[in-house]
């Protein structure tokens, strides 16, 4: 491993730490002699993720979730910036560490049709994990993949069967079970609920749950669902346009958002309470989608979507820092109209 | 899908909800006659003009009912990508419907199409009207959806999961568009969705369906606070929003156990057996009687809920 200058040292109880991660796209050229230009998924995000902690992550389709989620997994190299899982950096040790680190952390995808094999019985996706577990006997790996499978709800006899012959929810069981078997500290889950209906969806949340006290694991739960995310988690990141705009504790951070583009958001959801028509009486939620390349340059992104921005908004980008009117410490966001921006120049 | 009836006056906005494959779609088709040929449709669907005349848009010849789509109703589908011809720039695609249904020159059909656009967001100056669907955003894809499906100035728009696919931001956007024009244009709207968060607050009535079959019905604000079907009340209580909203963490959601019968386990009785809490030996005997009470809700179960409503302290 190379000395790193910068190394933080890790606490204890911390799993997951992301620092200042910035992955950036090349997109198609505009013109022949133009160069590439480049599309910042990631700017500078930086979370930590306590052992059994669940921490939440939540934006609008192309704010850099998902990358986010690819990137701690060791499935993406950051162009800057370090994930370190379990205290190493997952991108500068060898290849061999990685593939025993990968053992502890594990993902759920948001299309339980499209993540499973059709061709595979589900005992053998499920046990593919293991494979790269060296001397396991195949009795050793079927006890446990029927082990594995109770534990989600379903039968170990289910093994034998095809993806095809269970339903979405139970599909995302069998997700559960595949991720479940290397006995993980940590599982990503990006968006698993967001494919269920409603009735299934609270069933996989509630067994969610059960494992995470079970076992004692730690989730990065992605979703666009801000109502899952605030019943799934402790903490939460609000991201937009590729860096965190506002974090803090789920709680607090969703009944005194402090961030436009939060409350926005927040606004946006719709209520199951009828006659609360909430679209008359509140201003509208302004037109202008976002534009990724042009809007990373320089200034805060959500500028152009801000009821509030002001002329600062687009000379300097807002950082993440502490809230100070909130008691809560850990209350942090990225707004020039917050008050907690310092009053020099970046 | 089984014994659906419901009616609709003009201006006012039906909300239908329920899980996937519970009919919701096949009910939008049904009302178009769209319906593949291996199924079968009986019944009737009455249509009604502003000139007080109706028709049966089960009887009417294919010639007729191509009449009556896209002039008289207008259709807005979930997935705007497949919805859009990508070959076809967004003005011809909203003037296509004029062309065919109006008598106007290609250049008033163009003007037409322009101003719809502009009606629903896509002003000319940023969004040229030569632009082709891959060049937009999902929500601005959606919008020229709409501007096909209002541009003949139909009565009854039919928007099926019209915001499924999209951001809550351009979701309320879209949803808000929806509203301004049904009471712009004195238009009825059927917005079929699985969020009942949508429904409670886009829609003036709603149809619960749960297996093919309708087993609640009423104006919205009746159906939401009484929550007489067992079903209509544990699809609230699954929302991670509803009474544990204020715990965190360890607490667990309500659920509704099993899942929806496939069409071969059917068995006589109530379809929802399987998965009622409070079944009792004659919801497995007998289909439920359509019990109305006043104020047109109506709800399919022989033993409704009576108590007070979950969510009657649920303010945010």
């Amino acid at each position: 491993m190379k000395p790193n200058l910068f190394y933080l040292p890790m606490k204890d109880k911390e799993l997951l730490v992301a620092e200042g991660v910035v992955r950036e796209y090349l997109l198609p050229r505009q013109s022949l002699l133009s160069s590439r230009p480049k599309m910042r998924a990631l700017d500078g995000v930086s979370l930590r993720l306590g052992k059994g902690e669940s921490f939440g992550i939540v934006g609008e389709s192309g704010c850099g979730k998902s990358t986010l989620a690819r990137t701690v997994m060791g499935l993406e190299p950051p162009q800057n910036g370090r994930i370190l899982f379990q205290g190493e950096d997952l991108y500068a040790i060898s290849p061999e560490k990685l593939k025993s680190l990968r053992r502890g952390m594990q993902m759920v995808f948001q299309d339980p049709y499209g993540s499973l094999n059709p061709r595979h019985t589900i005992g053998r996706s499920i046990a593919e994990p293991l494979s790269l577990q060296e001397n396991q006997t195949a009795e050793e790996t079927s006890k446990l993949v029927g082990e594995t499978l109770e534990e989600v709800g379903l039968e170990a006899s289910d093994a034998s069967k095809y993806p095809h012959e269970f339903s979405g929810g139970q599909r995302q069981r069998i997700a559960l079970a595949r991720a479940l078997i290397t006995r993980p500290a940590m599982i990503v889950a990006d968006e698993p609920v967001s494919a269920l209906d409603v009735s299934v969806q609270a069933q996989v949340l509630n067994l969610m749950l059960d494992l995470r006290e079970r076992h004692q694991l730690a989730y990065l739960f992605i979703s666009h669902d801000l109502s899952i995310v605030r019943h799934m988690t402790e903490n939460v990141a609000v991201m937009f346009a590729g860096r965190i705009v506002e974090q803090g504790p789920t709680q607090d951070l969703f009944e005194k958002p402090s961030h436009p583009y939060t409350r926005d958001l927040l606004q946006a959801v719709p209520k199951p309470i009828p006659g609360k028509v909430r679209m008359n009486s509140s201003e509208p939620v302004p037109f202008q989608e976002s534009d990724p390349i042009s809007e990373n340059l320089n200034g805060c992104p959500y500028r152009f979507r801000c009821s509030e921005a002001t002329p600062i908004c687009s000379e300097s980008p807002p950082q993440l820092l502490p809230l100070q009117s909130h008691a809560d410490s850990k209350r942090k966001s990225a707004c020039h109209a917050s008050g907690n921006q310092t009053p020099t120049n970046h | 899908m089984e014994d659906l009836n419901f009616s609709l006056g003009f201006g006012e906005r039906l909300g239908i909800v329920g899980e996937s494959g519970c009919g919701k779609s096949v009910t939008a088709l049904a009302l178009l006659n769209l319906l593949p040929s291996t199924m079968n449709m009986a019944g009737s669907i009455h249509l009604a003009s502003r000139d007080g005349q109706t028709e049966d848009l089960n009887q009417l010849s294919e010639a007729r009912l191509c009449e009556i789509r896209g002039k008289k109703i207008g259709m807005v589908f979930q997935e705007p990508m497949s919805a859009l011809n990508p070959v076809q720039t967004i003005g011809h695609q909203v003037s296509e419907s004029l062309l065919l249904h109006h008598s106007l020159s290609r250049h008033e059909a163009d003007q037409k199409a322009s101003r719809m656009l502009d009606r629903v967001g896509l002003p000319d100056s940023r969004f040229a009207r030569k632009l082709y669907p891959h060049q937009l955003s999902g929500g601005q894809r959606q919008r020229v959806v709409i501007a096909i499906a209002m541009a003949c100035g139909p009565d009854l728009l039919v928007a099926d999961e019209p915001t499924t696919a999209l951001d809550v931001t351009i979701q309320a956007q879209i949803l808000r568009l929806l509203s301004e024009l049904v009471e712009e244009e004195k238009m009825s709207l059927i917005l079929i969705t699985h969020d009942l968060g949508v429904i409670a607050e886009n829609t003036d009535r709603m149809l619960v369906m749960y297996a093919g079959r309708c087993v609640e019905s009423g104006l919205t604000e009746d159906v939401f606070s009484k929550l007489k079907h067992p079903y209509t009340r544990g699809l609230f209580e699954a929302l991670p929003e509803g009474e544990q909203q204020h715990k965190r963490g360890s607490t667990r959601l309500k659920t509704i156990p099993g899942r929806v019968p496939k069409l071969d386990e059917r068995s006589r009785g109530c379809v929802f057996q399987t998965r009622c809490a409070s079944v009792q030996p004659r919801c497995r005997e007998e289909v439920p009687q359509w019990v109305e009470s006043d104020l047109q809700h109506s709800w399919a179960c022989w033993f409704p809920h009576e108590a007070q409503p979950v969510l009657s302290s649920h303010e945010r």
